[in-house]
């Protein structure tokens, strides 16, 4: 009897939460995947047209160019991961001016990526800050159109997007390393371990669960968190250089105003990052079970 | 069965307050009615700004039982109007430009007022009627009153090209003289032509095609018996692909999102020609303010073959308000869309904005820079229609987006046609 009525009361507690999920994320996706058969620009009704929409988008260029450079995102994954940790790992002792760089390191994280996004197009343009520099200490072999080569840029927006997430991941990391009891790093001082075996035999496995949010966090960005960078860095230019599918889904509905097809590209987004995410839990909690 | 009740009760009191706010949201204060209106003159520097200021006075004062509430929103604004319309919440009246296809894409959204507009209806050419009306069919109803022409042409600035020792007075009207032209300017240290990809693209493109292409070549366009990958067309982008790649353009422009930027740059004298807008801004009234009037000259086209026409200014229907229909001071609301594009509002356009209106009864006396009274008369005489008004919205935006690729060579100018034909619905 008692813990029925304690279940009614939990039920109460979080019934404005419930609802708040169901009007403003539950609804508005579930109708997303009904306008994804539809031919619809948000203003008249919108008509009924089966699967038109998902056979327009398999023939879309801008949809195979989207796709291509998704997955070249998804190969920055490891480089995201591993960057942070490798400089949290270096400064987890106190070292000179790891005090200072724990304190700058954040920046870049907690600055808008519409700030960020601006203040990187200004630094890589044909006559930008980077490319004078690189002139300016003999390097200009090295300068280039950063925002304009249609192979590079969707590189540079992956550098660019790491640099911003670096500073949180060394802290996340440092905040994970901080449990690692200070004996298990003595005992691999005692069986003569190098930096790097220790880092593999004591740190890593330490903050695996760390790194494995790390990384989830990652795919989540690369696949779906892309948007303000983009826009305000290259405008998914030049071409569909640096487009990728969630660009896709703005453009479609707010630039060309079709949102019935808009809606097919977020269905899209929606189940390739549902698969690489439940891919990915159900890696660890294989990796749990063993 | 106390927590029971007191539970109970907040969840009474929850529902009443979410019932009363929703409840309340569409009902009207008494009073003087109040109408938000969203464009992105309000709080700009410069001239829009100052317009937008003596627009708001001069209706308080006309229409003193309507309150103005003028909000900005940023260019290009459509992914907030679509919003706003989606939603079936915002402005009241909202600005659009009739010479894409904005009128064409949001058209079923706005009031049809060709009653309230039936006494100023003459004052406006039909075309411009047309711009603001579905399928630019008029007869299909207008929703909105164009307050201005717009078009582009290339100004330049006469200072450098004296320095550069190209006559300042016999500007080049080919593309070979152009490309004469720029060799002289660019010996002499200056960028030849002022470039940011922003909407500078498609601008530089499309207002050469509007010279380029007949009338019913346009047309066709938009109906898809003429095509981007037409010869005409090709040999349109392979013009500007090789002028970039000569070095005559601004290299930087590929990389600058915003035309703003390299506008003022203009203005800094830093560039010698830039294609500008003959309304609204970086027009012959603001680089005129800037370089000095007896420094700034005006060119329609730079002609080659096989351009149907020579020296002449591809412009439609400019900025024009329109009414959502799901405004509730729809009436109020008309008021303002008619004032602004009224032979009153027009003249405050001529005195602060420098546009050109697209009411025909404008005092356009009041222009006294010499570049404006030119446009003026370009705009009298050799109007044609424009290309932009022709080319289906997604095709605009393949447009603007691919042509960085064909200018630095990356695609060819066939490639690029194709490409925009790839958007085609």
């Amino acid at each position: 009897m008692s813990r029925n009525k304690y279940d009614y009361q939990a039920f109460f507690f979080v019934l404005p939460l419930l609802l708040m999920i169901a009007v403003f994320m539950l609804y508005p996706a579930l109708t997303t995947f009904y306008y994804g058969f539809t031919k619809w620009n948000g203003i008249s009704s919108p008509i009924w047209q089966g699967l038109a929409n998902f056979a327009r988008l398999l023939r879309d260029s801008s949809f195979h160019a989207s796709v291509r450079n998704a997955l070249i995102l998804a190969l920055y994954v490891p480089l995201w991961t591993i960057l942070p940790l490798l400089v949290a790992a270096s400064i987890r002792k106190p070292v000179l001016g790891s005090g200072f760089f724990r304190s700058v390191a954040l920046v870049p994280f907690v600055m808008s990526p519409v700030i960020l996004g601006v203040l990187f197009n200004v630094l890589l343009r044909t006559n930008g800050v980077i490319n004078t520099l690189l002139r300016g200490v003999g390097l200009g072999m090295l300068s280039t159109d950063w925002l304009v080569e249609p192979d590079l840029v969707i590189h540079v927006v992956a550098l660019v997007t790491i640099f911003k997430f670096f500073g949180f991941g060394v802290i996340l990391y440092l905040g994970a390393m901080g449990k690692i009891s200070e004996s298990l790093y003595d005992a691999a001082k005692i069986d003569g371990c190098s930096w790097l075996q220790t880092l593999r035999a004591v740190t890593v496995p330490g903050i695996r669960h760390t790194m494995e949010f790390f990384v989830v966090l990652g795919f989540i960005t690369f696949f779906a968190r892309m948007f303000p960078i983009i826009y305000t860095m290259t405008g998914g230019g030049p071409g569909y250089a640096s487009f990728v599918p969630e660009f896709g889904i703005y453009f479609q509905a707010f630039q060309n105003f079709q949102l019935g097809y808009s809606a097919t590209w977020a269905i899209f987004v929606y189940l390739l990052t549902f698969l690489i995410i439940f891919a990915q839990v159900m890696l660890m909690r294989r990796e749990e079970a063993q | 069965m106390k927590r029971e009740k007191i539970g109970a009760v907040v969840l009474i009191l929850l529902l009443t307050t979410a019932t009363g706010l929703f409840a309340g949201g569409g009902q009207e204060a008494a009073g003087p009615v109040t109408i938000t209106i969203w464009d992105w003159f309000t709080g700009s520097k410069g001239s829009q700004g100052v317009l937008a200021d003596k627009l708001d006075e001069a209706f308080q004062t006309k229409y003193p039982d309507i309150q103005v509430n003028h909000e900005s929103v940023p260019h290009p604004p459509y992914d907030i109007y679509q919003a706003a319309i989606v939603g079936k919440e915002g402005a009241d009246c909202i600005l659009v430009h009739a010479n894409g296809q904005n009128f064409q894409d949001l058209g079923e959204a706005f009031v049809v007022i060709d009653d309230s507009i039936a006494d100023m209806r003459d004052q406006f050419p039909l075309a411009t009627l047309a711009d603001c009306s579905p399928e630019r069919d008029v007869s299909l109803g207008v929703r909105g009153l164009p307050m201005t022409v717009q078009g582009w042409v290339w100004y330049y600035n006469k200072q450098l090209f004296n320095q550069a020792g190209v006559d300042a007075e016999n500007p080049p009207t080919t593309w070979d003289e152009l490309l004469k032209a720029c060799a002289k300017l660019e010996a002499s240290g200056t960028v030849p032509v002022g470039f940011g990809k922003g909407i500078h693209a498609e601008m530089i493109i499309a207002g050469t095609l509007d010279q380029v292409l007949s009338d019913e070549e346009k047309r066709g366009l938009l109906s898809g018996d003429f095509l981007f990958t037409d010869r005409k067309c090709l040999v349109t982008y392979e013009k500007f692909a090789d002028l970039f790649q000569r070095g005559y353009m601004d290299q930087e422009g590929l990389t600058v999102p915003l035309l703003r930027e390299k506008g003022e740059e203009f203005m800094a004298g830093k560039s010698a020609i830039f294609r500008g807008f003959i309304s609204d801004i970086f027009n012959w009234f603001e680089f005129g303010e800037a370089l000095g009037p007896e420094n700034l000259g005006v060119i329609p086209n730079f002609y080659f073959a096989p351009s149907t026409h020579r020296g002449v200014v591809g412009a439609a229907g400019g900025v024009g308000y329109a009414v959502p229909t799901y405004s509730d001071h729809q009436d109020a609301a008309i008021e303002w869309v008619k004032f602004t594009a009224s032979v009153e509002g027009a003249n405050l356009l001529l005195r602060n904005g420098g546009a050109v209106p697209a009411n025909t009864e404008a005092d356009r006396s009041l222009v006294a820079n010499e570049v404006g009274v030119e446009i003026m008369e370009l705009t009298a005489n050799k109007l044609v229609p424009p290309t932009k008004a022709f080319t289906q919205t997604p095709q605009w935006n393949v447009l603007r987006s691919h042509a960085p690729l064909m200018l630095k060579g990356e695609i060819s100018a066939r490639e690029y046609g194709e490409e925009i034909e790839k958007a085609r619905e």
